[in-house]
């Protein structure tokens, strides 16, 4: 019994003792970088019940590695929501330097349909993490995190890639039919403008198909959009418009974003605006949505940031809705 | 003479942080996809040129800030990782303020060199020498 005990420990020591060895290895003789993000803030919201509050908003936990001059990898994981919920976010290997000058990626990553980060729409207009809740038009899945291949060639003037994705999200392994969902992504430059098309064509399981359960249903889901980007000065200017068709209903959306620099006011001072339009069901009249967002974020220091942020509605239906946002956070 | 534990811990914390800003441990060419390794980056160039330099911390510090600010605005809307190349980064800001060129003028010109991909320009001629 003791001599079983005494293996045991010896065992277990090893596997500590093997895995601390690795852990070494890996984060000090490769180029691999660890990186630890922890957002907390002093927050005001005047539409809470408490509107001056303290919160730790997310942590992320990122490895990042150059593994070669052609390779790199990248996990990311988030602890959102107060960090009570959290998930394998990004995690993907790219191969560089392929063929027509392109690279392979493999894993889960976001889905490369328009832009994202942050002049997206259901991110923030500043730096890091929205401040403001998720904006007017939905993610429609086209731009979510997916598991799959994604090919892409980088050209002087002419970028073009497509990806093929399981079409439902994060690794759960629950992808629900075999049906790949397939997007496709193209950019021409023309000096300091780009202008690019996205296409999106994939199938989702239903239960609902017209007024029938079916488990075994699924709706097509079909989107085009249009993007340009522009350096106009200090500022960078980017414009996007889609309309996605999920099944029978139809919907539509246009946003245009405008970053700046304002250091000449004050050193690293930039602002960001954002108007944008939604019409979440073409088929029905005055549902359209318009939001104007206007943000300033001026760095402290390292990892210390100030936000302020202002959203409006502006269409009747949601006027009540207008929300300011001032943030102090610090990075770690 | 007796030297406490503390005493050697903190030598041996300034000989690290000397040794950690060191023109020569900046890396060659860096991909990231994430804002905080971005700024880790150009942080530690910064602190390279203040170090190794006479400029002063003040002028130095936070120069990089609207550089960061536009790679992180364009190259990861667009999901794509961005490229650095740290050693470049640090012989064009130092070369730029030993010319005597204002914190203004650096930070523009540090972006303007990212649109026309100036730092892989040079990065490839100095590996080509």
């Amino acid at each position: 019994m003791l001599q079983k005990n005494k293996n045991s420990a010896i065992r277990r020591f090893g596997y500590i003792a093997a895995f601390s060895i690795s852990f070494a290895v890996v984060v000090y003789a490769g180029d691999i970088r660890p990186s630890v993000e922890v957002e907390f803030n002093m927050f005001y919201n005047r539409n809470y019940p408490q509107p001056l509050s303290f919160q730790f908003r997310e942590a992320k936990l990122f490895l990042d590695a150059n593994i070669s001059d052609h390779a790199t990898a990248m996990i990311e994981y988030t602890m959102k929501d107060n960090l009570v919920r959290s998930q394998l976010e990004r995690a993907y290997f790219i191969q560089h330097d392929l063929p027509l000058n392109s690279q392979l990626t493999l894993g889960q990553f976001r889905n490369p349909f328009g832009y994202f980060d942050p002049f997206t729409v259901s991110h923030s207009t500043t730096k890091s993490t929205a401040l403001t809740p998720d904006s007017l038009m939905p993610k429609f899945m086209l731009r979510d995190l997916d598991v799959g291949l994604y090919w892409e060639s980088n050209g002087e003037a002419i970028t073009f890639g497509f990806g093929v994705t399981n079409g439902n999200g994060i690794n759960d392994l629950k992808d629900d039919n075999n049906f790949k969902d397939i997007v496709g992504h193209a950019v021409y430059s023309f000096g300091e403008l780009q202008i690019g098309l996205n296409g999106y064509y994939g199938k989702k399981n239903s239960m609902l198909t017209g007024e029938v359960v079916n488990s075994y249903s699924s709706v097509e889901v079909t989107a085009a959009g249009v993007e340009a980007m522009a350096y106009i000065g200090e500022a960078t200017i980017a414009w996007e418009a889609l309309v996605r068709n999920y099944g029978t209903l139809h919907s539509a959306g246009s946003y245009v974003t405008m970053n700046y620099d304002l250091s000449s006011i004050l050193p690293t001072l930039r602002a960001t605006s954002r108007v944008e339009v939604f019409d979440p069901n073409r088929t029905v009249l005055n549902d359209e949505s318009i939001q104007w967002a206007q943000g300033f974020l001026y760095t402290l220091s390292r990892g210390y940031l100030a936000k302020l942020e202002v959203v409006l509605n502006l269409e009747n239906l949601h006027r009540r809705a207008n929300e300011v946002f001032f943030e102090l956070e610090y990075e770690l | 003479m007796k030297l406490s534990l503390s005493t050697i811990l903190l030598f041996g914390c300034i000989l690290l942080q000397q040794a950690l800003y060191a023109q020569d441990q900046l890396p060659e060419k860096v991909h990231t996809s994430i804002d905080k390794i971005l700024d880790d980056h150009l942080a530690e160039i910064e602190n390279t040129i203040i170090q190794e330099n006479e400029f002063e911390t003040k002028t130095v510090l936070l120069v990089t800030v609207p550089l960061e600010n536009f790679i992180e605005d364009v190259l990861f809307t667009i999901n794509r990782p961005a490229v650095i190349y740290p050693k470049i980064l640090y012989k064009v800001i130092r070369d730029q303020f030993r010319q005597g060129k204002s914190r203004e003028e650096i930070e523009r010109l540090l972006v303007t060199m990212q649109k026309q991909n100036k730092f892989e320009k040079l990065y490839v001629a100095e590996k080509q020498k």
